[in-house]
């Protein structure tokens, strides 16, 4: 195992340093938006003199690597710089919006690859028969219908017209006492169960929305994937030595199959975060989506590199989580670092 | 002789694709014997892999007819099927390609002992997980010590270091041996080798025969040497059958065969065997047609040089001849020692060029 922790350590400064590349690259672009963020932020009406005070403030007025270096510092003190529409730190709204949405994708994804491997894998395993079409029709309507009609469609079917679930918001009634922002934790840390059930129960139709197009992707790879390594010479040899079927499939199999899928959850995770603007919007919750949806309309300079940064971020802890696990289930990847 | 350890009658199999019926095995008798080695020889493509393949019933996509038999018991007819039962501990398969045909993301020492701790059929995933929960450390061992033993026993020379690596950490010859070690865990008492060394360098591939023929001898296991190289079969078999597109077309005792080879495409393929002495063998033209609504012919009439219209009509049943050969050819007569001659209806063209030759040599 000694060269998988050197494997895993490898990847730490690659992490840091496409960080430091990604800061640079969004700070810059967001600079070249031809339009003026002091000027929107105070309005046409403030005087030249309050104008001039607020660039200022804003650093507009240093040359443009000054500008980053200033940024950077703030960073190490903890500080995103002030967003010109809330009037708070950047960071402060963005720990303050995140969980909402993190819970989203959290429940939306753990469900998606808990559902869409063992429907992968049953549909690879029944090629072609019942299973198989089933599973086909499923994953196309998650791939075919895009995320804002599916969350319309649940509101209106199993809210309005069924009255299953909640219609929006994050809960009924006032939030659990403040501790991580994750009303789920949070009333869990509270002791009441009652306010973590109505917290689960409002995430549900939100997270499904989000997590059906990553449910049905990872249904079609593995599905795909299995296909492919049935007809691998190694799963030849393994039944030939009078290797049970179900551990062809379940274990020599699977864990071939599971390594390239690996690598499309790893990005589902970033788009299933900037995808949960719409769903944020139609259900109403108050996360990062619509707070950088917001952002941009207003023009908020430190907010969008705020938040373009957490998105990479995101990003690149799970494409190294997914490397990390790569290199487990494959050995030859790890042996290659 | 001694007994038959497995029959095949009348293997017959076919697929479907997109042009039609593809009828590859024509109607295969085979018959091995206790502790005999068999050579089945023909070009690429010709159905030999495909042969033994079924008779572990590893190819789901193929539509199979015959019967097959193993220790006297039938394990493959119309109304039965228990071939899937022989594997591993009957009949075992040495696989052609080293380089793929090991687990690439398991330890060799896993997927050897999952063979010894799990093979056979009769574990399920209860039994896995127990076994995997409770950590079984005095099976585990023991399957571990096992292995160790086969390793030893295809000379490899660090079988500790051996089982811990996985496939793509060791060279071809490596993976080779280990492919024989793990046919032989459960002590098969069929042995299949298809192409054992072919894929790799010819001085690993002799070293591999080698070991391979070793094992064999010290065993006493039956074995059957698939191979495409008739000179290969003269160094590891008693017997030597050869098949040509999905038919038997000769079978003879490895010594007999290359002083008296019967059929014309035994002929083509010993003359395309590179000698020292006669340089680059001559090779044979063509190849073998598609196996889509081949008719009941001679499937080698295209291309023989003596083939006649008797050849694409009707079907050469097998002719036995003395020295114990056997052919299915329209050149030959059946041997009926002696007695009258002419009491068979197939068409017979008449004694094959080479041999009148030869006789007015003598």
């Amino acid at each position: 195992m000694a060269s998988y922790k050197k494997f895993v350590l490898l990847r730490i400064p690659q992490v840091v340093l496409t960080l430091v590349g990604l800061s640079i690259l969004i700070f810059t672009l967001v600079r070249f938006i031809p339009s003026d963020p002091a000027r929107t932020a105070i309005g046409p009406g403030a005087s030249e003199e309050v104008y001039q005070e607020y660039r200022e403030e804003l650093r507009l007025d240093e040359p443009l690597h000054m500008q980053y270096i200033g940024f950077v510092q703030d960073i190490f003190n903890g500080s995103l710089g002030e967003s010109t529409r809330t009037g708070n730190d950047v960071a402060v709204d963005i720990i303050e919006k995140l969980p909402a949405t993190l819970e989203l994708i959290a429940l939306g994804f753990t469900v998606a690859v808990l559902l869409g491997i063992p429907f992968g894998i049953v549909a690879g395993l029944n090629k072609d028969r019942l299973p198989d079409h089933f599973s086909r029709f499923v994953a196309l309507s998650g791939i075919a219908f895009p995320r804002f009609w599916l969350a319309i469609t649940f509101q209106v079917v199993l809210v309005s017209w069924l009255g299953l679930f909640p219609l929006t918001g994050r809960i009924s009634g006032a939030a659990p006492a403040h501790v991580t922002g994750f009303y789920t934790i949070d009333s869990l840390i509270a002791g009441n169960f009652d306010k973590f059930t109505d917290a689960v129960w409002h995430l549900i139709l939100p997270a499904t929305a989000l997590g059906f197009s990553t449910f049905s992707q990872v249904t079609r790879l593995v599905r795909s994937e299995m296909i492919e390594i049935s007809r691998a010479d190694y799963i030849m040899t393994g039944r030939s030595q009078g290797i049970p079927e179900w551990m062809i499939a379940y274990k020599y199999m699977l864990k071939n199959a599971f390594s390239s899928t690996l690598t499309v959850l790893g990005f589902r995770i970033g788009g299933m975060l900037s995808g949960a603007t719409f769903v944020e919007l139609i259900f109403n919750i108050d996360g990062i989506g619509r707070y950088t949806l917001a952002s941009i309309v207003r023009l908020d300079y430190n907010a969008i590199v705020g938040v373009v940064l957490v998105l990479g971020v995101t990003y690149l802890i799970s494409s190294a989580i997914v490397d990390m696990l790569y290199g487990y289930l494959d050995p030859r990847i790890r042996l290659e670092a | 002789m001694s007994n038959p350890i497995l029959e095949i009658n009348d293997l017959k199999a076919s697929f479907k694709t997109y042009e039609g019926t593809a009828n590859v095995l024509d109607g295969i008798d085979l018959t091995i014997h206790e502790g005999e080695a068999m050579a089945l020889v023909g070009e690429t493509g010709c159905g030999k892999s495909l042969t033994t393949e079924l008779i572990l019933d590893l190819v789901p996509a193929a539509r199979t007819s015959g019967e097959m038999k193993f220790k006297d018991e039938v394990v493959y007819s119309p109304s039965v099927d228990e071939r899937s039962t022989l594997r591993g501990e009957n009949i075992s398969i040495i696989m052609q390609d080293p380089m793929s045909s090991l687990n690439p993301v398991f330890t060799i020492g896993e997927q050897m002992t999952d063979i010894l701790l799990f093979g056979g059929g009769e574990k399920s995933p209860i039994d896995y997980l127990k076994h995997k929960l409770t950590r079984n450390g005095a099976e585990r061992k023991k399957a571990r010590e096992r292995a160790r033993e086969v390793l030893n026993e295809v000379q490899i020379s660090s079988p500790e270091r051996v089982l811990s690596s996985y496939p793509s950490e060791l060279s071809g010859g490596m993976r080779q041996r280990i492919l024989i070690g793990m046919a032989l865990l459960a002590d098969p008492d069929l042995l299949i080798a298809d192409e054992p060394g072919t894929a790799l360098d010819v001085t690993t591939e002799k070293k591999i025969l080698e070991i391979l023929k070793d094992i064999v001898d010290n065993r006493d296991t039956s074995v059957i040497y698939i191979t495409h190289d008739l000179g290969v079969a003269h160094e590891v078999s008693d017997r030597v059958t050869v098949m040509y597109a999905g038919q038997v077309v000769e079978r003879s005792p490895t010594d007999v065969i290359f002083d008296t080879p019967m059929h014309p495409y035994t002929r083509t393929l010993l003359e395309s065997v590179p000698s020292l002495s006669t340089g680059i063998g001559e090779g044979s033209e063509g190849s073998i047609p598609s196996y889509v609504d081949v008719e009941a012919e001679c499937r080698f009439a295209d291309r023989c040089e003596f083939s006649e219209a008797a050849c694409r009509g009707v079907h050469p049943g097998e002719r036995t001849l003395d020295q114990g050969q056997s052919v299915a050819c329209h050149l030959y007569k059946q041997d009926t020692g002696g007695r009258s001659a002419d009491d068979t209806d197939e068409p017979y063209i008449g004694p094959p060029p080479w041999r009148t030759e030869q006789k007015r040599a003598d």
